[in-house]
């Protein structure tokens, strides 16, 4: 039996970092990482890591998504690199096609009651929660401590700032 | 399932690997870079599919953790290097400041 929906999420995918590494502007490349973004929690529901699916989707398409626009935004103010990276032009149709294979992809979940064609078994979010505080709660804690840093990085040092 | 996902990981990683590789703009092999960690994750999570165990998982977690990170390190180091007044490409990161 052929996974249609990993199948149509993967094609999906493939196509959009095709165009993400192939744009020269960067608009264009954030727009088609979001897509990747939006395919790969679709792969990652229908290996049945549900609770990843959404934190991907929480953390890269609601978070480092935005940062990117922003740096985008703020690395070419007032630069030549304005015009240069903005060609060709944003192109509007590329966000429209970005954002249709995961509407399709939810009416499908939403028509199958929320499991995926050919889904595998699910892990239940419990047991990643309890192997998550439990054996592997040093890591967690690591990793914790390592996205503290990375907080601080950004502030940086008052008289580093320009 | 798995080997489509596992192709889908291969061929996600490679383009990444071709955005670091080809692209000269910093932002543009930043997103190659987070494809390539996004991948490896994906590839984690299908391992540990198979295995049917939570490990994987937690992994695949931890990874998505690490490159929360990583991103907001890295985008502040380019705009830090856009700051001094250099463009935001590779060709001005060419000598070290000794």
């Amino acid at each position: 039996m052929i996974p249609w929906f990993a199948v149509f999420a993967g094609s999906a995918a493939v196509a959009f970092a095709a165009l993400m590494i192939t744009r020269r502007s960067l608009y264009s490349a954030a727009v088609c990482f979001l897509a990747v973004i939006f395919q790969l929690a679709a792969l990652f529901y229908a290996v049945g890591a549900r609770m990843l699916a959404f934190l991907l989707l929480l953390i890269y398409a609601g978070a480092v998504a935005v940062l990117i626009v922003v740096s985008i935004n703020a690395a070419q103010e007032g630069s030549e690199e304005r015009r240069r990276w903005n060609q060709p032009a944003f192109s509007r149709g590329l966000i429209a096609a970005g954002f249709l294979p995961p509407l399709l992809e939810a009416v499908v979940l939403l028509a199958r009651g929320g499991t995926a064609p050919a889904q595998a078994a699910p892990i239940g979010d419990l047991a990643l929660g309890l192997a998550l505080f439990g054996p592997y709660a040093a890591a967690a804690e690591a990793v914790a401590l390592l996205m503290l840093f990375a907080a601080l990085a950004v502030v940086g040092k008052p008289e580093a700032s320009r | 399932m798995s080997g489509v996902v596992w192709s889908v990981s291969a061929a996600l990683f490679l383009l990444g690997l071709a955005g670091v590789a080809l692209r000269r703009q910093l932002l543009a092999m930043f997103l190659g870079l987070e494809l390539m960690v996004l991948t490896a994750a994906l590839a984690l999570g299908c391992t540990a599919s198979l295995s049917g165990r939570g490990e994987g998982f937690v992994a695949a977690l931890l990874v998505l953790a690490v490159a929360a990170a990583e991103a907001v390190v890295g985008l502040v180091l380019i705009l830090r290097v856009r700051s001094s007044g250099r463009p935001a490409e590779t060709q001005s990161l060419r000598e070290l400041k000794g």
